[in-house]
């Protein structure tokens, strides 16, 4: 038996695997994972719809805004943990297992440390955008936090010093994802713009229903018609950027404790029992 | 696996390193370091690890929790608040779209 050359590096998985991967389990596992995301998803996203076009148009707004904005709050709140909850399904569904008992600690730790750490985001990633180059590290930070749950960290600390590690690894790879993924996200949402814009013509040719946005194409372009092509667009493919990070970190985890490998066993071993 | 090979010991000099402590990233002999929670630790850290957790336990880690939570649910409630305040103050004639069709005329 040859010795292992101390050459021979691993390679962790590229960008384009970790998305066919993503895409992968999203398909295989979409009746559990899915419901987990969009319970947190939906009531955020119709909730932002609503306050962007209360706050557009209603006269006496100004008067409950601060009441609005505090709902908005919550509801984001409420996303970020069901996201949460999404990545620790997404890794019990790629372990074939339920790691760990759902505890009021647990769930107490998980609100606290998602809300604090995701209530960063909006002053670090405006900042890491103007700045450019450090958004990609930054980005996967975030989304690593997200996942970090999921890898049975607990506490802010904990959560910030797993997220950062991971969003240090393998730089390459994470800026080749953000860049294939911008691209496709940029078609997915002109393919919706065109979509829901052609939506009431659709409807007027088969229908021969007379609506606002057929008389004129100008009724369409409004800024709450832009909101509800960027949130459609946020609920197809976010759950595939969520799933792709939580892959990240669990390769990424597997350098140091070879779970994949553990993975990869179980699943070989359940095969044969089951054949 | 080149560095580690030349590695000895941080405790015995005269051992060669076996593992590397994923916590401290000194290295270390097969007996000073162990497995906890599919990680090798040494037991310096693995002792700190294992002091912190009876820290996060009774009413201090519920204050700290709801002081997290808090500190971060007022940030996300001005963020939006300002996002509201900005809604408000931009004309109703960008919102509705009407200002193009204006322009145009």
């Amino acid at each position: 038996m040859r010795p292992m050359s101390p050459k021979v590096k691993y390679r962790p998985p590229g960008a384009l695997q970790i998305l066919d991967e993503a895409v992968y389990l999203l398909r295989s596992g979409s009746g559990k994972l899915l419901p987990a995301y969009y319970i947190g998803s939906l009531p955020f996203v119709l909730g932002l719809l609503y306050f962007w076009a209360d706050m557009s148009r209603a006269a006496d707004a100004s008067g409950y805004l601060g009441a609005s904005s505090l709902g908005m709050a919550l509801l984001f709140v409420w996303m970020k943990c069901w996201q949460s909850i999404f990545a620790i399904r997404t890794r019990d569904y790629i372990l074939g297992q339920t790691v760990s008992a759902w505890t009021v600690r647990r769930v107490s730790d998980l609100i606290a440390v998602q809300t604090l750490v995701h209530a960063s985001a909006f002053v670090v990633l405006p900042v890491a955008m103007v700045l450019v180059l450090p958004f990609g590290w930054c980005y996967a930070f975030y989304q690593n936090a997200t996942a970090a749950p999921a890898a049975d960290r607990s506490g802010f600390g904990a959560t910030c010093r797993y997220a950062w590690r991971q969003a240090a690894l393998s730089p390459r790879e994470n800026h080749l994802l953000l860049a294939v993924w911008s691209l496709f996200s940029a078609a997915v949402l002109i393919d919706l713009a065109l979509a829901v814009f052609m939506l009431p013509y659709l409807i007027k040719k088969f229908f021969g229903i007379e609506t606002l946005f057929t008389l004129s194409g100008f009724n369409a372009v409004n800024t709450t018609f832009l909101a509800a092509v960027f949130s459609l667009a946020y609920l197809c493919l976010d759950p595939i950027v969520k799933t792709a990070y939580g892959l990240r970190c669990f390769h990424g985890e597997s350098l140091a404790t070879g779970t994949d490998i553990k993975t990869e066993l179980y699943q070989c071993v359940s095969q044969q029992r089951s054949a | 696996m080149q560095q580690l090979l030349q590695q000895r010991c941080s405790r015995h000099q005269q051992r060669e390193a076996v593992a590397r402590c994923l916590e401290c990233g000194r290295f270390f002999c097969r007996e000073c370091v162990t497995e906890h929670q599919g990680r090798l630790l040494c037991s310096a850290c693995l002792s700190k690890q294992i002091d912190s957790k009876p820290r996060g336990r009774g009413s201090a880690a519920i204050v700290l929790r709801a002081a997290q939570f808090l500190s971060g649910a007022l940030t996300i409630w001005i963020f939006f608040y300002l996002i509201g305040h900005l809604l408000l103050s931009i004309p109703s004639d960008f919102h509705d779209g009407t200002i193009w069709k204006t322009g145009l005329r």
